[in-house]
Parts: C-alpha cells; structure tokens; sequence
C-alpha cells in the first residue's frame, strides 16, 4: 500500500504540471501580501513610523490573514481541489486510472496527499510573501529601516500550522463534492454556499457546526482575541471534520458502480 | 487455458438489461474480434473484465483468476484502452506515459520503445490536446502497450486512424501476438476492419453473443451460404430443368438461385438449358461475404 501510495502521488504530482494549479497557488498566496506591499506607496512618509512599531510583524501578520482566513484561503482550497480532483473527468481518464494495478485506497490518497501538499505550499508562500511585503519597502526607500524586530518565524510556522488544519474539513469536503459530481461548478457552487453560510453565520452561537468556519473562527479567537464559546479548540473540531469527510468520502468513491 | 473466461455475465442499467447470459471464452494466445453493432454490450462487456462496472451477476476469470479476488494481480498483466483516449491534454507524449509508467513500476525505456511502436517517436514537446484524434488513439495504444502486458483489450482501437494508421496497428498487434503470445481482445462494430486480424469472433447483440469461435467457423458458414445464379431467358423452363437434373432451386428477384454448383454441374446445367432452348446470359457464383454473415447473425430477432 505505502509503494503504491508513494508511485500514485509520484503519478499526480506529474499530471498537475502546466495546469493552473501552481498558479493558483502562488496568486492567492501572493495577492494579499502585494496588495499591502502597494499600500506602502500611498503612505510613504507615514512608512518609517509603521516600520519602527515594535509590534511591526503582529500587526503585518494580523492585517494579512484576516482576508485570507475568511475569504481567499476557502476559495483557492475550493478552486484548488476541484481542479486537482477533475484532471481525470475533464481528460476522460478515471477509466485508466481504474484499470491500472492499484488499490482503490491509493488513487483516492494520491489525490488527496498532492491537495493537501499543495494547500500546505500555499500557506507557506504565504507567509513568505508577508515577509516580502514587509523587507522590500525597507529595501526600496532609504528612509525606511528594516521592520523593528526579528521575524517571528517559529510563532507563524506554528499559526500557519494551525491554518493548515482548520482549513482541513474544507478540502475533504470538497474533495469528497468533486469526486462525486462530474462538472466543474457544482462542487465549487455547494462549496461558495457553505463558505457564505460559514461568513453569515460568524456570530451565531452554533457556527462551529459550518466545517468552512475554523479558520476564520481561529483567526477571531487568537489574532483579534475575540472569545468565544466553543465545545473544543478549532483545530480539534477541524481534524474531527476532516477524518469523517474522508472517510466518508472515501467510502462513497469505492461504492461507485461505474469507475469509467 | 482461456485468458479470460465470463460464465452467465449479464449486467443491467436500471430496469434494462444490457448483458444477458454473456459467455465469452478468449484463448489464450489468440486474437479475438468481439464484434457489435453500436449499443450492443462490447463496451460494457470490456469495462467489466477491468473491473470498471460493478458485477452483477455472472463470473469472471482473467488467466484462470477470479478477477474480484485478483484484480491488482491480473490487471498488473493486462494492458487496456477503453473508449476515447484517456490523455492528459496539457502534457507531451513522453510525460502521458510517464504519468503510466510511475504508477506501473516499468524501466523508463519502455517510453521510447512504445512511442517508436505506434509511429509517435517525434511528436517532442507537442502538447497531447494539439494532437489528432488519431495520434491520441495511437498515444492510448502506447499506454496499453507499456508494461508489456500479456492481455491487450482495446476496445475500437482503430477509430479514428487513417487507412494507414489501421494498417500500421494491425502489423503491431500481429507482431506482438506472434512474437510474444499476446492475447489480444479487440472489439469492433465493423467485421472488415478486423477481419484480417483477428483468429477468433465472438458477435454480440442486444447483450447476448450470437456466435462464438474461430474465423474459420464463421468461414464455414460464408462457404455454406454460398449458392449459383442463372440469369434466363425463361426462369420458369429453366427452374424445370435444373430441377430435372436434381439441383433443386428457385426463382428470386428475375434469377434461378440453385445451391452453389460444383464445375461439372454447371456445365451439365447449361448444357441441358441450351438443349431445351433455353437462353443464358448469365451463370454466377454469389459469395456472402463475412460482412453479409455478420449483419444476419446480428438481425436475427
């Protein structure tokens, strides 16, 4: 099962190539970083006041993550896994796929591993490109000095960690929509309706309930530390979440009748 | 031994029944023409000897194995192409099958080997979705052929190829068959297109095989509808003397249709014609082709 694992995702990571999934990936890991980085230009004069707060990198941190936690992070997640998912529907390939020699569990962890490892990138070129948007302006002016203290690079990796897996329902439910229906836009329009019910329901008491809530509920509770009352940490509920889509998903895959 | 045995298969969408009662028999070493019109089960046949449509009822063995409790085991064997190409449009040749040859496990010069074997040896960097419906043909050929499997099935793998192109397959499914006793299952819903190819037919339609076995059987039966035609001045006269003469026969469509004559019988026949006045402008030997045997196996109902 593991070499089989280990061929599939050496088989996916190839098939993704010249699709728009890279892209995707670098754009939305990129777009709020670039947008604040512009905003830099507006203000010059205000830039070496902003750059000499000693909590320069938390406020950079919390400013950038808050679109990114409730609006592009749900959205390049769904476009991401529906891409990856439906290489095979859109080059009518599940035929051959199915007709190769590997267990039915491989495909469908193949597929998945390359998503989640895809997501992950995602996240730290993210937290790359905060950085970038932080040294460049110090680059760029004379007049600004480099950001008041050290990258927290620990404390971040740790937060991105946690992203990671609050954004974890939310692949495998889409993976789960993507593998079951065969057209682009279904998956992704169930997938905008949870995510504007996820948005809607932000101040309702039950809104843990929407698995495309976590990352936007985590980043309320530890960036804006906004209590809230909640039945576990949102990770733990995320990682609940996402055993059962998978498994659910996976069981609803092999029960197929046609794999052609 | 047969490479794939299918005992009482027989499978429904929904309320309709697609295969009933379906006993395909492919021996090993052969080349077998599954032949129907459009609609008549092959695909659904093919696509569960892969495993790619839950059984229903019915058996299947692939090399001897029951194909539900050895299935990784006999596909690892098995090279297939299933319908339109299965081809990742934004990769090259090369990567299509390297994407193939990852999973399968097999030494990386097979690439080159199969893309030479199907003619796609300079297609470089060319995208696979600026292909032609034929080279995507030849490009799903290749990625059956991969693994160097011992059981091809292919289903249609000619759609799509020029003249040319169906002569270079049938050369390599030739070759592969003589030189390395590759059973190869082949359907198709033109029999002249296979005819040439194939040592075994199974004819199905609306789900049931209509015949099964060698093309020499199928021959047998072209030989057995063979019959001699007299085209007369006076059919009715003439239908008189065949019948003196113990021919038998009958008249259809202005002509007397006798079973086909031996040499000496035809000149014994014109012969006696012209002693009882009888004009011939025309004795004929009417051949039914495999084509004509095919559609009659076919319209039977």
């Amino acid at each position: 099962m593991v070499l089989a694992l280990g061929r599939g995702v050496w088989s996916e990571w190839l098939k993704r190539r010249r699709s728009l999934t890279t892209a995707l990936v670098l754009g939305s890991a990129c777009f709020v970083p670039a947008i604040i980085f512009l905003s830099r230009f507006r203000r010059i004069d205000a830039l070496p006041g902003i750059y000499g707060n000693p909590r320069f990198w938390d406020t950079l941190w919390v400013q950038s993550w808050e679109s990114m936690a409730l609006m592009i992070l749900p959205m390049a997640i769904m476009l991401t896994v529906t891409l990856i998912t439906q290489i095979e529907d859109t080059n009518n390939a599940w035929k051959q796929v199915h007709a190769t020699p590997q267990p039915l569990s491989a495909v469908y962890a193949a597929k998945l591993v390359v998503i989640l490892v895809l997501i992950g990138a995602l996240i730290l070129a993210f937290t790359a490109a905060i950085y970038l948007s932080a040294v460049l302006p110090a680059a760029i002016f004379a007049h600004v000095e480099t950001p008041a203290g050290p990258f927290p690079i620990a404390r971040f990796l740790r937060r991105d960690v946690a992203f990671f897996i609050d954004v974890l329902p939310i692949v495998s439910l889409q993976f789960l929509l993507a593998l079951r229906f065969r057209t682009f836009l279904t998956p992704l329009a169930i997938g905008m309706a949870m995510w504007i019910l996820s948005i809607g329901t932000m101040g309702w008491t039950y809104k843990y309930l929407i698995p495309y809530s976590y990352a936007g509920i985590d980043y309320l509770i530890v960036e804006y530390k906004r209590p809230m009352a909640l039945p576990a940490m949102p990770a733990v509920i995320a990682a609940g979440c996402f055993l059962v889509f998978t498994v659910t998903g996976y069981v609803l895959y092999a029960r197929r009748e046609d794999k052609s | 031994m047969a490479a794939i045995e299918t005992e009482s298969l027989t499978h429904h969408f929904g309320e309709q029944a697609v295969l009933r009662d379906v006993n395909l028999l492919v021996p090993d070493g052969a080349i077998y023409g599954f032949l129907g019109p459009n609609g008549a089960g092959k695909t659904t046949t093919l696509k569960l000897l892969l495993g790619l449509l839950r059984r229903q009822r019915g058996a299947i063995r692939i090399f001897g194995k029951p194909l539900e409790r050895e299935r990784q085991e006999i596909l690892r064997r098995i090279g297939s192409s299933i319908e339109s190409p299965s081809i990742y449009g934004q990769l090259t040749a090369v990567e299509n099958l390297e994407v193939w040859r990852r999973i399968i496990g097999c030494p990386r010069v097979r690439i080159p080997a199969v893309l030479e074997s199907v003619g796609l040896a300079d297609t470089g960097r060319k995208r696979a979705r600026q292909f032609s419906l034929g080279m995507k043909q030849r490009l799903s050929i290749a990625v059956a052929l991969l693994h160097e499997p011992s059981l091809l099935i292919l289903d249609e793998p000619t759609n799509g190829l020029d003249p040319q192109g169906i002569l270079e397959m049938r050369t390599l499914f030739e070759r592969l068959n003589r030189e390395r006793g590759t059973t190869i299952l082949v359907s198709s819903h033109i029999l002249s297109e296979i005819e040439r190819l194939v040592t075994h037919v199974g004819v199905i339609h609306r789900g049931t095989l209509r015949f099964q076995g060698p093309l020499d059987s199928l021959r047998e039966r072209q030989h057995a509808s063979t019959y001699t035609a007299v085209d007369t001045g006076d059919n009715t006269r003439a239908l008189e003397v065949a019948r003196q003469l113990g021919l038998g026969g009958r008249i259809e469509n202005g002509r007397v249709l006798l079973r086909a004559l031996a040499r000496d019988e035809a000149g014994r026949l014109t012969a006696a014609l012209s002693a009882n006045a009888v004009t011939i402008y025309e004795v004929s030997t009417v051949r039914t082709d495999l084509e004509r045997i095919f559609f009659e196996l076919v319209g039977a109902d």
